[in-house]
């Protein structure tokens, strides 16, 4: 049964600072999404500092310290590997990678994906029709391969790893953007908008896409940890970044070699990358609720 | 007697269904099939009829949201069959409309300032801000919207101010017609008349030329000057507003006026009803014939073989009907008796 | 006449007796009152019209009686039928009572029906619920009562899906599914306001013929005057999560005792405008939808007879006069 909720929101007479401000203020209520976002801001400032701060390199050698536990008293928080070195420092040197290909694939893929998706939405009919059987090619085909590809033809380039990511993320945006522009492009503001002599040009960037960024606000948080979990699967795999560089993905894959033995190697970066991607998970949910009772 | 400002002759509407099995053809509907009338600056034509009649399409035909099909329509001289989009941004300055949804019509983004200002923005470009301001403070207040609540969202107000702001939308750029599709339909009743008032003050105050569509024919007698009766797409009768209500000429508009449910007890009751047979038709199979023959309470043979011609009954006055003007009392087995 | 056997009728028990209904939700910290201390009977056979416009209460206050509010709403007082007070009713007890004694039928039959179980199916799944009928009897019973409601074709709508049907001939199902099992009370929230002029009088003139071959009672929700006049012997009139006047019909339309019905009726008397005419209107607009409870008549903003008491003092509904109830100050309304 409808509750009287949706319709007392409506009736409310009080000026909010707009629908931003409103899908801001469900969202700092809900206590998993602002706990999620302190959680984040905090460890990007760390990423971002600490290498800094700390004492050691990420690529220094200590050969005194190599395979040593976490202690506090020889200044390795985290421990060291098997060359020494500090796995705290790289840790958080490999969280700047981690977060970097998050925030960049998700853009090159935010881009491509809202404006091929909406486009082909919004124009419809054969050319919708093309257009979406290209995304259907392009997701026939195996990333992987791809992906050694483009390594084979440029290189191990990290900015090359963004933008692989992010060329095969888009497809997801553009699905869903296009899925959604078809909906809304039979609203009424629409044809009214149309009436009001908007071209379809304007249409699309004044009426259709900010009323997608919902959509597309949850999408991205979404996409975040995914993307940042195919890095680690690259990485994985050796495709990733070129070491001494390092990513968590990297750390992982180390880290999981020595489990036995050195069982602090896998935990700490693990335990990094799984928080992450949790908060970015809360903050999704967060976003969708607060954005949704008013995206009609 | 001044001159018609919007002439349409045999206008037809078609669209396509998309066919169930992809080797079938699409399914045409004939949404609007020969319709003719001429709209006078200040004058009112009133559309009515029930769902599948096609009076939306019709609007949607005459401000280009929907291709027609044959026949002409010329607004101010200027043809609407064949403009392309250049033409029609020029010719949006002229024809503008106002939505039977008010609150779904405005962008729930942006706020009602912006939303009364687009017209202005796309069909007056070299307009400066400052005049484009004062444009829509004036219509904001003509329609009876306080200037403080313009940087407001559409959600924060209420259906019946949600239609203002749609009406002070198409009336920004100073149309010289304006159509009104079911403009109060989803309104409170004590809000409706409001509205309704509201659009008769401004047609008076602009010598708007109107076409007032609306299933409710007591709020047409109340606003039209000439009234279109459709059914399927065609034109069952049309006449000035008194006579088509003193005495209607063809069975269907004589089915419409007994079906409006009077707000008295003791006539309401009394009154016979005039029941029609069988289910409103399909637009995808229309019967042969006269369209409304399959729920006639007079259908005769005729009628099932042989289209009525829409034929001038009288001086202003079109039905289309084999019987016009003999139909007589309502056939026993099709009236209603009151409770 | 009829109606007077019907008024003689009422010195008889009520068959439901709603007392001080109230209904409220909390929402961003403060309480908004959607149903507001509402009193009403209905009587067997009885046809009862209750008429207001949106944020009235009168859908909630049905929805009330029959448990059917989400679970964030607050609701007190009582509703009496026969043995059992409904409010609070435990679920299981509810159900005995809800589709087989009280039924209910809605404005949208699509939303109501099931898109996916055809036609037949969900007649007899209210069968099975609430009867022992065999498979037989339970379809020949189905059948009778798609025939009553005038349904072309019964035994082949019985494997149709709901959107193969128009939406007259829905509503239509709605009601046979309705009157399945005989129920005391027929609710009907709206039942022809989606649906065109024409079918909109089958409907009514359907409804009224069973009317009077039952002794059913009819609850007709509806902010349509003309609907109400053309079925209803009593009629409550809402505002605002309040009734504001109830009666006879006769005595509504022709002696409306308190403004806002008296507005109301000068709203829906159309047919006798003509163009040159300002339509007559109610100033101002309707409030807020469950508003927090405020004192003073909440029409008052609106009221252009109203002097300062209304804004101090609740109006109360006033005492039974020949069955005519009106919550207004004014003693006599000029």
């Amino acid at each position: 049964m409808r509750g009287l909720d949706d319709a007392l929101e409506d009736a409310v007479q009080v000026h909010d600072g707009g629908l931003w401000g409103d899908a801001w203020r469900r969202l700092r209520r809900n206590k998993a999404a602002v706990a999620s976002m302190l959680v984040l801001a905090t460890l990007t400032i760390m990423v971002i500092i600490g290498p800094w701060l700390s004492p050691y390199k990420p690529a220094q050698l200590d050969w005194t310290y190599m395979w040593s536990p976490p202690s506090l008293i020889d200044g390795h928080l985290f421990g060291t590997d098997s060359l020494g070195r500090d796995l705290l420092v790289r840790t958080l040197h490999g969280g700047r990678v981690s977060l970097l290909v998050g925030v960049v694939s998700t853009i090159v893929s935010l881009v491509i994906g809202v404006g091929y998706g909406a486009l082909a939405g919004y124009v419809g009919g054969r050319v919708d029709a093309i257009m979406m059987r290209v995304v259907d090619i392009f997701y026939a085909m195996p990333f992987l391969f791809f992906v050694i590809l483009l390594m084979v033809f440029f290189g191990r380039h990290p900015v090359l790893i963004f933008v692989a990511i992010g060329a095969i993320n888009w497809l997801d945006m553009a699905r869903i953007v296009r899925g959604q522009t078809l909906s809304l492009k039979h609203a009424a503001y629409v044809d009214a908008a149309r009436l009001a002599g908007s071209s379809g040009a304007r249409i699309i960037r004044r009426h259709i896409v900010p009323n997608l960024l919902g959509v597309i606000a949850v999408y991205v948080t979404l996409t975040v940890p995914q993307v940042i979990l195919v890095e680690s699967f690259l990485s994985f795999l050796g495709l990733g970044v070129e070491p001494p560089a390092t990513s968590w993905g990297t750390l992982v894959n180390e880290g999981a070699r020595e489990m036995e033995t050195a069982p602090w190697l896998l935990i700490f970066p693990a335990t990094f990358l799984a928080v992450t991607l949790f908060c970015c998970n809360f903050i999704g949910d967060g976003l969708r609720d607060a954005l949704d009772p008013k995206d009609r | 007697m001044s001159e018609a400002l919007l002439v349409v002759r045999g206008l037809r509407v078609n669209y396509w269904l998309p066919p169930n099995r992809p080797w079938r053809r699409a399914l045409s509907i004939r949404a609007v099939d020969d319709v003719d009338f001429d709209l006078k600056p200040g004058e009112t034509l009133g559309i009515a009829g029930e769902s599948g009649c096609g009076k939306s399409t019709l609007a949607r035909a005459l401000t280009g949201l929907q291709p027609i099909t044959a026949g002409s329509a010329r607004l101010a001289g200027q043809e609407l069959k064949d403009l392309d989009r250049a033409g029609w941004r020029t010719l949006r300055r002229e024809v503008q409309m106002v939505f039977q949804d008010t609150i779904a019509s405005l962008d729930p983004r942006m706020t009602v300032s912006q939303i009364i200002a687009e017209p202005l923005t796309n069909l007056y470009p070299q307009m400066a801000s400052a005049e484009q301001r004062d444009r829509v403070l004036e219509i904001a207040e003509q329609v009876g919207l306080p200037g403080r609540d313009l940087h407001r969202y559409p959600h924060e107000f209420s259906g019946g101010q949600c239609q203002r702001i749609g009406i002070a939308r198409a009336l920004v750029a100073r149309p010289s017609v304006l159509i009104c599709d079911e403009p109060a339909s989803a309104l409170d009743v004590s809000i409706r008349a409001q509205i309704i008032n509201l659009l008769k003050g401004l047609q008076n105050k602009h010598n708007l030329a109107m076409i007032f569509i609306s299933h409710d024919l007591a709020v047409l007698k109340s606003i039209s000057h000439c009234v279109l009766i459709m059914y399927l797409g065609k034109v069952m009768e049309q006449a000035r507003c008194e006579k088509l209500f003193a005495d209607p000429a063809h069975p269907y508009t004589r089915a419409l006026l007994s079906a409006a449910p009077l707000a008295d007890p003791l006539q309401e009751r009394a009154r016979r009803r005039i029941a029609l047979r069988g289910e409103p038709s399909s637009p995808t199979t229309p019967p042969a014939g006269c369209v409304f023959h399959a729920r006639c309470p007079w259908v005769a043979e005729r009628c099932k073989r042989e289209i009525p011609v829409a034929r001038q009954f009288a001086p202003h006055r079109v039905v289309a009907c084999h019987f016009a003007g003999r139909l007589g009392d309502v056939p026993a087995q099709c009236s209603g008796a009151g409770q | 006449m009829r109606w007077t056997q019907r008024i003689a009728e009422v010195n008889r028990q009520p068959l439901l007796q709603v007392s001080d209904l109230l209904v409220e939700y909390p929402l961003r910290g403060r309480i908004r009152r959607a149903v507001d201390k509402v009193s009403f009977d209905v009587y067997p056979g009885q046809t009862v019209g209750v008429v207001g416009e949106s944020g009235c209460g009168k859908s909630q206050t049905m929805l009330a009686i029959l448990g059917l509010l989400d679970r964030n709403a607050r609701v007190r007082g009582t509703a009496h039928y026969k043995d059992h007070q409904l409010i609070g009713l435990p679920a299981r007890l509810l159900n005995r009572v809800r589709g087989a004694r009280i039924a209910m039928i809605f404005q949208d039959p699509m939303s109501a029906l099931n898109p996916h179980l055809r036609i037949g199916t969900q007649l007899r799944e209210i069968l099975s619920a609430h009867t022992q009928l065999n498979a037989g009897a339970a379809r020949a019973r189905i059948i009778e009562m798609l025939t009553a409601v005038r349904l072309p074709e019964p035994e082949p709508s019985l494997r149709r899906f709901p959107h193969e049907l128009s939406g007259g001939q829905r509503q239509r199902v709605m009601i046979a599914m309705s009157l399945l099992c005989e129920p005391d009370i027929l609710i009907a929230d709206e039942p022809t306001t989606a649906l065109d002029a024409t079918v909109q009088a089958d409907i009514l003139e359907l409804l009224g013929e069973i009317m009077r071959n039952s002794n059913m009672s009819l609850v007709l929700i509806t902010h349509d005057l003309g609907v109400v006049a053309g079925i209803c012997e009593r009629v409550i009139v809402m505002y605002a999560g309040r009734v504001v006047e109830s009666g006879l019909a006769e005595t509504i339309f022709y002696h409306p005792q308190h403004p806002y019905t008296q507005g109301l009726l000068r709203c829906s008397a159309r047919m006798a405008w003509r163009r040159q005419d300002r339509l007559p209107t109610i100033p101002g607009q309707l409030p807020d939808a469950g508003s927090p409870a405020a004192v003073g008549c909440r029409f008052a903003p609106r009221c252009q007879h109203c002097f300062d008491r209304c804004n101090r003092e609740t109006p109360e509904l006033g005492a039974w006069r020949d069955g005519h109830a009106k919550a207004c100050h004014l003693e006599q309304l000029p």
